[in-house]
């Protein structure tokens, strides 16, 4: 298995070399650039804004810029960013975590929403509980992400009052640190993960429930049946643990997911994460970041399939050999 | 002259490994075999699951890229041809395929799926067409009312039938049958041997018959071929092979057959108890110490067995 | 050979329907039958004659809801169509195994053979792991695995065809169960390997003295393992009779076209095989009265057949439904 996994990380070399071609030709192509955006004083002498430009190679040939781009990416230098004048690295270390365990809450809610709802579901399929379900399916996939967001933020956070309406932490926490900051962070988390794994559900429940009922056909659970093993024991011991198989394997695809869903969501939450800061440097024109999030978001999307086929070569004792 | 001449026939296929998946082995699906087919003669090709039989076939018609070897029809060497757009062979050779349901296009009437030869290879004005296609579900006792309905309104053997209308709608010299009736009721099964022997003698057609089913063989093959490992164990007529077999392999093979005689059951089972233990005190002097099977050797005038010299 | 007294089962007017397009159409129509111990009884048919849908009966696994069996199965003279699912639990893997026809399907591929021959244990008996675990290595054993302990820890699809079946007999004999259900126990594997497998059959039925109903399509398969063996055709047992008695004086039209047609038994290659008429009718339009082999030998004139099929014995233990066996000849 290493061997597949090793092969999968060569195999994208060549496709990091094609992404970020494409990224910087765009990146190129776009109009303006760092001193265009709003984020330089309107003020400014337009004599000195060209011998910036000059002063950090901004009319050199597209190929001399690739090639001193990838090197200085191989040096571990992303470029600096423009508009906060620090290294993007830094820019991308600061928001990466925030992003990170957002991420991770979200999946874990993700699970633990979608698979009850989808054992119940194929358990009792064609019955209410499994119609309910269906409902609510289509409702959430139905539902932009931005409005679900507004919606909740308007709910628990305005109405209620449950929720902070943004940022991370609060000051007193960050202040007071140990336990209580921590403790302030997850609340800070709770309703944006919490959001997103509501309605992203859909997929992993209705796939989870025609696993279940395909599996309730299948020949090894007439076989269990053959034997006398009671109903709730073959659902548990032969139908749901053969229906998990490919769900866990969504998991690769659901980290993916949710982070590019972060774009949207850390924006409405006024999250400072990678995805916020995609928004953000988008909007101001600051192409180093841009180029280096879109570089990390791809080698994620690939690292999420191949960790979705690790743990599918993990669980099924069929993919093992070789 | 041979109609079909295999010389050398080799398939082999690459097993792939390691990081850059280089290849690393190969297996030896088909490794070294020669036969020839005469004009109007049925052969029996027969072998267990991975023995090599199916892809020999399939190499035949170019279903299967051919390794090594030699193919020729009617004295001439067609290898460069196979599976290529080359009417002379493509007319010649059909294939009939086990699963008659897979092999027809479900979205088109019994018309189109018959025609489709003809349309290929024949300038035909519609009317003609028609007629031919009438004639042909005629010879496997299909009516004309059948040619505007679709596959799934057939059953099992009737959908073979149509299978076989299409394969001789060019009137080929020979057809490869792989597995032909092997889905297929004890009834519905003898209905299409009938008629895979009534177009042989309308046709004057050659069969190579692909079978794991003795019974089927020995009543359809007046020559047999046993393939094991990809290779001939052992070649020769019917009395050859079904009375006198002489590689252990098929002594095995033969002895697996059911006895439709009740009376016979102990007997049958002492002797595959028997001929089991003599599989495995004489496995060693039938196959080369790689546990190849060796070159076939004569040892009657019809008869050839793969034994070391 | 055939003790008349004590069946340990005994079918009696079975009638086994299936939902189609909201209407119930009967699978099994109306089939009695008597299993003896120590016996192997086989069901012969063609593909929709009823003998799956018989063999799944007994032990009422049906896939799905859309089934309903009537009438009387008596194992050990209690009704199995009579209990609560529980109580059926307790007789199925325990008292009645089986064994089905494809054993990389039938197996659970994430569950290791020595667990899932184990898992009947769990349910039926009060073993500890190691007891288990002795009697699974035992049982591997006995069904001629040559390494029973590296098969014990194996997924199914380390094991080939052959192998996988025998675990699957593994399983069905585990608890030493009185009858054993096979439906069509060979029709996936080569040759050779199902002569294996018929021989292990017979070999342990032999030593356990259980009962078989064995569920096949191949007449050769009969004659080497039978003692007793009933014909079905359409919903119904058209003939019953000793092996014996069946293979060397068939009377049923239906019997006799079949043999007529085996062409293992036509083997000389002269001359062609029988060929039975039209086809066997879909369980939708399958004739309900009368004679339901009579459309496909219309040669056979209306007034042979009976309004009412009855049995006709014709020796002792062989008998046959509908008079016009005294009638029918080859065209």
């Amino acid at each position: 298995m290493w061997k597949t996994v090793i092969r999968r990380l060569l195999i994208l070399i060549p496709q990091l070399v094609v992404l970020s071609l494409f990224i910087f030709f765009i990146a190129q192509y776009m109009p303006g650039d760092a001193l265009t955006g709003k984020s330089v004083d309107p003020n400014a002498d337009p004599q000195r804004l060209e011998e910036l430009r000059q002063q950090w190679g901004f009319y050199d040939p597209w190929y001399v810029k690739y090639v001193r781009w990838v090197g200085n990416i191989f040096k571990g230098d992303l470029g600096r960013s423009y508009t906060h004048q620090v290294p993007v690295t830094q820019v991308i270390s600061d928001r990466a975590g925030n992003t990170f365990w957002l991420g991770l809450m979200t999946v874990f809610f993700q699970y633990l929403i979608s698979i009850p709802l989808g054992i119940l579901s194929g358990r009792y399929h064609d019955k209410i509980p499994d119609r309910a379900i269906t409902l609510y399916s289509y409702v959430a996939l139905a539902m932009p992400t931005v409005v679900a967001c507004l919606l909740s933020i308007f709910t628990f956070s305005f109405g209620l009052k449950w929720f902070p309406f943004g940022g991370t932490i609060s000051i007193e926490a960050y202040a007071a640190g140990g336990i209580q900051a921590f403790l302030s962070r997850i609340h800070h988390m709770i309703l944006p993960a919490l959001t997103v794994a509501l309605i992203s559900t859909t997929s992993i429940t209705q796939f989870l429930r025609s696993e279940i009922v395909d599996y309730e056909q299948s020949d090894f659970v007439t076989t269990a049946r053959s034997k006398g093993v009671p109903k709730r024991v073959i659902y548990s011991r032969h139908i749901f643990r053969n229906s998990m198989i490919p769900v866990s394997s969504f998991m690769g695809y659901s980290i993916v997911g949710v982070l590019t869903g972060a774009i949207f969501t850390e924006s409405v939450f006024g999250y400072p994460g990678m995805g916020k800061l995609f928004i953000d440097s988008v909007f101001s024109r600051d192409y180093t970041v841009v180029n280096a999030l879109i570089i990390f978001f791809a080698i994620l999307t690939v690292l999420g399939t191949l960790l979705s086929d690790v743990i599918m070569s993990l669980v099924d004792p069929r993919l093992k050999v070789k | 002259m041979a109609l079909l001449s295999v010389e050398d026939l080799k398939v082999y296929f690459p097993i792939k490994g390691g990081i850059f998946a280089r290849t690393l082995d190969y297996v030896r699906a088909v490794d070294s075999v020669s036969f020839d087919i005469e004009p109007g003669q049925t052969v029996g090709l027969i072998g267990e699951s991975g023995s090599g039989k199916s892809t020999t076939g399939r190499a035949i018609v170019g279903l299967s890229k051919i390794t090594a070897g030699k193919i020729s029809f009617d004295g001439e060497d067609i290898t460069k041809y196979v599976g290529k757009n080359r009417s002379s062979y493509r007319r010649g050779v059909q294939m009939i395929f086990q699963d008659a349901y897979s092999s027809l296009d479900p979205k088109r009437r019994v018309l189109d799926l018959v025609a489709e030869p003809l349309r290929n290879f024949e300038k035909l004005t519609k009317a003609e067409e028609r007629r031919r296609v009438d004639e042909l579900l005629e010879i496997v006792g299909l009516g004309p009312e059948n040619a505007i309905k679709y596959p799934h309104e057939f059953s099992g053997g009737q959908r073979q039938r149509i299978g076989i209308a299409r394969a001789v709608a060019l009137k080929p010299r020979l057809i490869i049958a792989d597995e032909p009736v092997s889905a297929l009721d004890l009834s519905v099964q003898a209905q299409v041997l009938n008629y895979l022997k009534h177009i042989q003698q309308e046709f004057k057609l050659a069969y190579l018959f692909i079978s794991h089913d003795l019974g089927v063989v020995k009543y359809m093959c007046d020559h047999l071929l046993i393939m094991h490992r990809g290779r001939f164990v052992e070649r020769g007529g019917r009395a050859d092979i079904y009375e006198n077999p002489t590689h252990i392999y098929t002594k095995q093979l033969i002895a697996a057959i059911p006895d439709p005689d009740p009376e016979k059951k102990d007997d049958s089972m002492a002797r595959r108890a028997r001929i089991n233990q003599e599989y495995e005190t004489l496995k060693t002097m039938h196959y080369d110490p790689n546990g190849r099977v060796y070159d076939l050797r004569a040892v009657s005038d019809t008869h050839s067995v793969a034994l070391p010299e | 050979m055939i003790s008349i007294s004590g069946a340990i089962l005994e079918i009696k007017n079975l009638v086994t329907s299936f939902k189609i397009r909201g209407e119930y159409y009967a699978a099994v129509d109306g089939v009695s039958l008597s299993i003896h111990p120590n016996e192997v009884f086989a069901i012969v048919g063609e593909s929709g004659c009823g003998k799956s849908a018989l063999a799944l009966s007994i032990l009422q696994l049906h896939k799905g809801s859309a089934t309903k069996v009537e009438g009387v199965i008596e194992y050990k003279g209690r009704n199995l169509l009579a209990m609560r699912d529980d109580e059926l639990n307790g007789v199925r893997g325990k008292e009645i195994g089986m064994i089905f026809q494809d054993p990389l399907t039938a197996l659970n591929p994430l569950m290791k053979i020595g667990a899932q021959i184990e898992e009947s244990l769990s349910v039926h008996t009060d073993m500890n792991a190691a007891q288990k675990s002795e009697r699974a290595h035992e049982l591997l054993t006995s069904v001629g695995m040559e390494r029973p302990n590296l098969v014990y820890s194996q997924y199914p699809h380390e094991l080939s065809g052959g192998m996988r079946q025998r675990a699957m007999i593994a399983i069905a004999l585990v608890c030493r169960p009185s009858l054993v259900i096979a439906d069509e126990p060979t029709t996936a594997l080569d040759v050779t390997i199902q002569a294996q497998i018929l021989d292990l059959l017979r070999q342990l039925q032999r030593e356990s003295q259980s009962s078989v109903i064995l569920i096949t399509h191949d007449l050769s398969v009969v004659a080497e393992m039978a003692h007793r063996v009933a014909v079905m055709y359409a919903g119904q047992i058209v003939e019953i009779a000793e092996v014996g008695e069946l293979f060397h004086n068939p009377k049923h039209p239906y019997t006799r076209s079949l043999l007529a047609s085996n062409p293992s038994l036509e083997s000389t290659g002269e001359g062609l095989l029988h060929v039975i008429k039209g086809m066997v009718p879909s369980l939708d339009r399958m004739p309900r009265q009368g004679c339901r082999f009579a459309p496909r030998m219309p040669w056979i004139s209306p007034e042979a057949h009976e309004s009412s099929p009855v049995y006709h014995t014709v020796a002792p233990g062989h008998e046959v439904l509908c008079g016009c066996y005294e009638h029918f000849r080859f065209e």
